[in-house]
């Protein structure tokens, strides 16, 4: 054992899981327990602690139907993925096992989750293993639009995008989200908001919400707002509200009133 | 080629390249040095590379006879050697070593009597990675020497960036690593050289040579396209177009590519003549969907060179043309109008917009076209204001389509 670590690394420095020489360490589990929760490996298993891949997928089908919390689906898919990742399983179970981990992740709003789960689905996408890669290409597609600012990221996002993509629901829904939110029309934005396929709406929440954020600030300055009765839609008063409504003072604003006048200098040729 | 070289001759040929690299070192000769090290420039096998596969044992050789240049001399003629049996990988990492050993001497030398040899190792070294990866991509392995290249070109910059007659070949330099990371996709990396050259008091921007301020000016103009800094960018590439030499039609070309979609976005539209003499005709149609207000055309223009434009970057910029075009559309309603009903030509119902996007084959309802000319009001490329319940949109009688004036929206 310690021969095989000292070969991966001549010098004595401290290593980390991914450091491990995990070829020359591949195991093969004979654990039977369906259920397991995540320990942190920092060394080699115990292969009588490792699952082999037939519990392993009654392990994802026991999560997937589970009605436990998502901290719970959580834990038990981290302890799934280390399993798969110990024995170099690297197919389209693993495919499965990151999808469902990050579809749970989105609905739960845990972006960080998300991401990892995201790249290492690229990764697997990369080398030709089957799974839904049109509905994640949209969700990263999704994910630089409106969760970072990198005008490259997206550019790259969307020139890598196979051509027979954008014949996929999802993939077109996020595309007509992106042209919505590049040309400011936000009635188009909620419109595809209400009817987004798979988990776009999640990604998209983020962006929608904010609207009771805006509702307070108005009042705050002073606004009027009232609900139409026809249509249900949220409107300013603004007759109403021009006489209360905050202006705020414009930056180069004069006590006296006149910008041009020359205060300083009256000042000075006067005293 | 030789069917046969005699171990005499092939030890003639070694012996004479080495003397003329040591001697155009000891008389600081820097243009005869340059010369000498354009490895990858070499056509397939020459004389020395034919004298190099005859004698092997050409290291010792090398090192024996120049023991103050046994760091730069032996990995230089390995280089060689592999570049010509096409082993890039091999002829680049060999080639690295020599390049190290090259910048230790440089920077031991006083004056900057070998900058053009310098250049030429740090043009050297890039096309050499350039051939190294795209090797290496091929045969499955990681394409990791372009970024090794990236390093090395950061040392030599290092080296120049500093007081005295040296820092003239920073900028140079500075060009060399920009090709990289933007060959890498890298650009973020860009940052810390410009931070140096543009805000350090080594530098005097005006000191450098012409054309190599026009590719510093090309590069970060095409950076400030990437931040959307529509003003910045123009001022650069707007530089780099004018003191370019006007013989390097693709380099203008390529100033073009970057300063037309640049010009759109703050209201400057070229003629049709300009995107023909320099075959830059993908912007055609572009051009005329903001004359004619033509969202469609515009819409179909994007989709039909979508892969080239994603992939010179300039695809968002004119997706924001967009607002514009509307501008241009709700402007002929408006001259309409004013042909047919002078007093009331001012107020445009909502719905005479959405028959005219109908027209054109674009199915908005009046909500989003409210939305749409918010924004277009918002932005100032309309002044008025719109009556909700009526659903009219009511033009100021005074110069209700501002132009951009130079501005971008």
């Amino acid at each position: 054992m310690s021969m095989l670590l000292s070969r991966s690394n001549g010098d004595d420095v401290s290593f980390a899981v991914e450091d491990l020489d995990w070829d020359a360490l591949t195991v093969k589990g004979t654990c039977q327990e369906i259920e397991k929760r995540y320990l942190r490996l920092t060394s080699a298993p115990d292969p009588a602690t490792v699952r082999p891949e037939d519990v392993l997928e009654k392990a994802l089908h026991m999560v997937e139907t589970s009605q436990k919390n998502y901290l719970y689906k959580c834990d038990q898919l981290k302890s799934i993925r280390q399993d798969l990742t110990v024995q170099r399983i690297q197919n389209e179970l693993t495919v499965k096992v990151y999808e469902t981990h990050a579809r749970l992740a989105l609905q739960s709003g845990d972006l960080p989750e998300f991401n990892q789960c995201q790249s290492q689905l690229k990764r697997l996408y990369a080398e030709g293993i089957k799974g839904c890669h049109f509905e994640f290409s949209a969700y990263n597609l999704l994910c630089v639009m409106l969760h970072s600012n990198n005008k490259r990221d997206l550019l790259s996002s969307m020139a890598s995008l196979p051509k027979d993509a954008k014949q996929d629901r999802t993939v077109k829904h996020a595309l007509a989200v992106h042209s919505a939110v590049s040309s400011g029309n936000y009635v188009l934005f909620f419109k595809l908001y209400k009817t987004a396929p798979d988990l776009n709406s999640c990604l998209m929440a983020k962006r929608a919400d904010g609207l009771e954020e805006c509702e307070e600030w108005l009042k705050a300055h002073g606004a009027v707002l009232s609900v139409d009765n026809n249509n249900g839609e949220l409107q300013i008063d603004t007759k109403v509200s021009s006489t209360s409504l905050y202006m705020p003072e414009p930056d180069n604003a004069v006590s006296h009133g006149d910008a041009s006048l020359a205060v300083d200098d009256f000042l000075a040729r006067t005293s | 080629m030789a069917a046969y070289l005699s171990m005499g001759e092939a030890h003639r040929r070694i012996a004479d390249y080495l003397s003329r690299v040591a001697d155009s070192v000891s008389s600081s000769d820097g243009a005869a040095l340059a010369s000498l090290l354009a490895v990858s420039s070499a056509q397939a096998p020459t004389p020395l590379s034919d004298a190099l596969s005859a004698f092997p044992d050409f290291p010792r050789l090398a090192a024996d006879r120049y023991p103050h240049l046994s760091d730069l001399l032996p990995p230089l003629l390995r280089a060689i050697h592999s570049h010509s049996l096409r082993r890039f990988a091999d002829a680049y990492s060999s080639f690295e070593k020599a390049a190290n050993a090259f910048l230790q001497e440089f920077r031991n030398w006083e004056t900057p009597w070998a900058m053009e040899a310098m250049h030429t190792v740090a043009l050297e070294i890039r096309l050499l990675a350039e051939k190294a990866d795209r090797e290496l991509a091929t045969s499955g392995k990681n394409p990791d020497k372009l970024q090794a290249a990236g390093s090395f070109l950061m040392k030599v910059f290092g080296a120049l960036a500093v007081k005295g007659p040296k820092r003239i070949g920073a900028l140079y330099v500075t060009c060399q690593l920009f090709k990289i990371y933007f060959r890498l996709g890298t650009v973020h990396l860009c940052r810390s050289v410009i931070r140096s050259i543009e805000t350090a008091r080594n530098f005097d921007f005006e000191d450098f040579p012409v054309k190599d301020k026009v590719t510093y000016m090309y590069y970060t103009g095409r950076l400030e396209v990437f931040n959307e800094n529509f003003l910045v960018a123009d001022q650069k590439l707007t530089y780099a177009l004018v003191h370019c030499n006007p013989q390097y039609e693709s380099n203008l070309r390529r100033i073009l590519k970057f300063l037309i979609p640049v010009k759109l976005s703050i209201g400057v539209l070229p003629r049709i003549t300009l995107l023909e003499r320099y075959n830059l005709l993908e912007y055609a149609d572009v051009v005329t969907s903001l004359k004619r207000g033509d969202l469609r055309l515009l819409r179909q223009a994007l989709e039909r060179h979508e892969d080239q434009f994603l992939k010179s970057g300039v695809y968002l910029v004119l997706e924001k043309l967009e607002l514009q075009v509307y501008q241009r559309l709700v402007k002929k309603i408006h001259i309409i109008q004013r042909q047919k009903e002078p007093a009331k030509a001012h107020q445009i119902k909502l719905e005479v917009v959405v028959k005219a996007l109908k027209w054109l084959e674009i199915d908005m309802d009046v909500d989003e076209v409210e939305c749409i000319m918010a924004c277009l009001i918002y932005k100032n490329l309309i002044k008025g204001y719109f009556a909700h319940k009526s659903k009219v949109l009511v033009l100021s009688k005074q110069d209700p389509f501002p132009k951009l004036n130079g501005k971008p929206v």
